[in-house]
């Protein structure tokens, strides 16, 4: 597997304040990498420190398979917090000092990618003049001109409408896909996120708790009937033989989850109570992607 | 390091901040001009002695043969040029951070020393640029108030090697700064600092000198200070003694500002 970025128990700390915790985070070649967690989880400290921003207090990292991280960073585009421009120039003036500090020669570049996302025709207008919508794509376009392999986005669709949101999200899926720009990005939209990501990372008070691919996350999302037992094998058999129900997993010792049949519940947990099976819990599970998120971030309203 | 700079120099001629300090010079100059200006016409008779709040001494043929162009050049520098180069460069590099622009230029490939170092070449420009502004508006002025027949090849000689000087003294000073404001991240207090050192520094350099003095120690520290030699720099007469000691004293604070800074930039995280 060939990885982007690998970090190893990275951690940042601010006095006694563990705001990044031995994070290991593994991104892969041509992901979207969906990074969620709720605001303070420690989401931007990561991110600035893989950007260069901050230095980690302790832990390692390898970008494109090298730990010369000077070196690989020129391959990497980012746009941290809020886009870093100069709000008394144009979009081409900032593009332009951009593309001075970056060595491109090529002085079409500039209207290029002004025309890519959409601000060729913003002219003389000086960015502090801009709509929130407008600075984000100045900011995706600043973090674009170094032509990146990979793409460090943090809330990038913060602040847009529903209209500057899909512009965002389609361009993404544009550089995704006809360039193979491997994307690193953060939101807390997670609905919008979804429709995006093909692999997330969970983070929680500065660790990283869980890191899966969306096709997992469909199965994670799916609706069960969920038994937390005290002896797994014999609640399964009592399933199949007397309520032939064969549809269903283990994914742990004593968790059990039924897929089907949803309107058979309270006889299922007849059938196991008589055929001497303890049951803890039996609930209906599976949720909509927020709702599984907030599960795992452990509720709270400012994911 | 080229490029960092190609990019710096652009910012800097699209840079507010620039154009309005120099233009702050300038009307520096226009008022010293006006003033001297007026001086003369009451010694002349054309205006009543006492008017406009200006009292000239009597028994002065004209203020303009007591105030020659060096003098007056001298006066601008050892005054006004410090704190307005201060109030310049507090501005322009906070600028970078007041907008998180410089994360543009961290973590591009580019080492964090060699960041500051363009910060401070770009900034050395800058002031550079402001006081050389200033200096033609004086000679503009002297041309167009006296028709220039002060002016000839000895004194803008003189002037020249002056201004070649200051503008040494000038880069260290500018390092100085761009290391506080660098520092300091914060607009007002760089600033703030920055001023007080060129207003107050030195009665802080008398004290030490008083305090040496009184241990015994024949050091007079204001000979190495950059404030101190930047008004005390001779115009004309510049002696090697002079010479060699403006010259280790900028060299020496150019390079312990930019190495602290330096420093404090390579451990300091960027927000």
């Amino acid at each position: 597997m060939e990885y982007v970025l690998k970090t190893e128990s990275i951690s940042k700390v601010y006095g006694t304040h563990r705001a990044v915790n031995k994070i290991n985070m593994h991104i892969e070649k041509g992901a979207i990498y969906g990074f969620i967690g709720k605001n303070g989880a420690g989401k931007t400290t990561f991110m600035r420190m893989v950007a260069g921003l901050a230095t980690p207090t302790e832990g390692s990292m390898e970008l494109f398979g090298s730990k010369d991280l000077e070196k690989q960073r020129k391959r990497m585009g980012t746009l941290i917090e809020h886009s870093g421009v100069y709000a008394n120039m144009t979009a081409k003036e900032n593009l332009e000092i951009v593309r001075r500090i970056l060595g491109i020669t090529e002085k079409k570049t500039v209207d290029e990618m002004l025309e890519f996302v959409g601000l060729g025709a913003t002219g003389k207008k000086k960015v502090k003049n801009f709509s929130m919508g407008m600075k984000q794509r100045l900011g995706i376009a600043i973090s674009l001109l170094c032509n990146p392999d990979f793409l460090i986005l943090d809330e990038p669709i913060n602040g847009l409408d529903p209209e500057g949101i899909r512009e965002i999200r389609e361009l993404l899926l544009k550089l995704n896909r006809e360039r193979g720009i491997t994307i690193l990005i953060s939101s807390h939209i997670l609905g919008e996120l979804s429709k995006i990501a093909t692999h997330y990372g969970i983070i929680r008070d500065g660790e990283l708790i869980e890191e899966f691919e969306a096709e997992n996350l469909q199965e994670r999302c799916r609706r069960c009937q969920k038994l937390i037992v005290d002896n797994d094998e014999l609640a399964v058999s009592l399933l199949e033989e007397k309520l032939n129900i064969h549809n269903y997993d283990v994914p742990q010792q004593g968790v059990i989850r039924v897929f089907e049949s949803f309107e058979l519940q309270e006889q299922m947990n007849r059938e196991l109570i008589l055929g001497g099976v303890n049951i803890r819990e039996s609930y209906m599970a599976g949720q909509d992607l927020e709702g599984y998120f907030m599960d795992l971030l452990g509720g709270g309203s400012d994911v | 390091m080229f490029n960092l700079l190609k990019g710096e120099i652009y910012k800097l001629w699209r840079s507010k901040s620039l154009y309005i300090c120099s233009a702050v010079m300038l009307v520096f100059v226009l008022l010293l001009y006006g003033m001297f200006s007026l001086a003369d016409m009451m010694q002349q008779g054309e205006v009543a002695n006492g008017s406009y709040g200006l009292t000239v001494n009597e028994g002065v043929t004209s203020v303009w043969d007591e105030m020659g162009i060096p003098y007056i050049v001298q006066m601008m520098f050892s005054s006004i040029s410090a704190l307005i180069v201060a109030i310049f460069v507090s501005i322009y590099v906070f600028g970078d951070y007041a907008n998180g622009a410089i994360k543009n230029v961290v973590g591009k490939g580019y080492s964090r020393g060699t960041v500051f170092l363009s910060k401070f070449v770009g900034t050395v420009v800058g002031t550079a640029v402001m006081q050389i502004v200033m200096v033609l508006g004086l000679l503009i002025c002297e041309v167009i108030i006296l028709g220039g027949r002060r002016l000839n090849v000895d004194v803008l000689v003189e002037i020249s090697g002056y201004v070649a000087m200051q503008l040494l003294l000038g880069a260290a000073l500018t390092a100085i700064v761009v290391t506080i404001s660098q520092v300091c991240r914060n607009l007002g207090a760089g600033i703030a600092i920055s001023a007080c050192m060129i207003m107050f520094s030195s009665f802080a350099t008398a004290g030490i000198n008083a305090l040496l003095k009184f241990m015994d120690m024949n050091v007079n520290v204001c000979e190495y200070w950059i404030l101190d030699l930047i008004s005390e720099c001779p115009m004309g007469n510049m002696d090697n003694s002079f010479l060699v000691r403006a010259v280790v004293c900028a060299i020496v604070w150019s390079v312990v500002a930019i190495g602290v800074g330096a420093i404090h930039f390579r451990k300091a995280d960027v927000k």
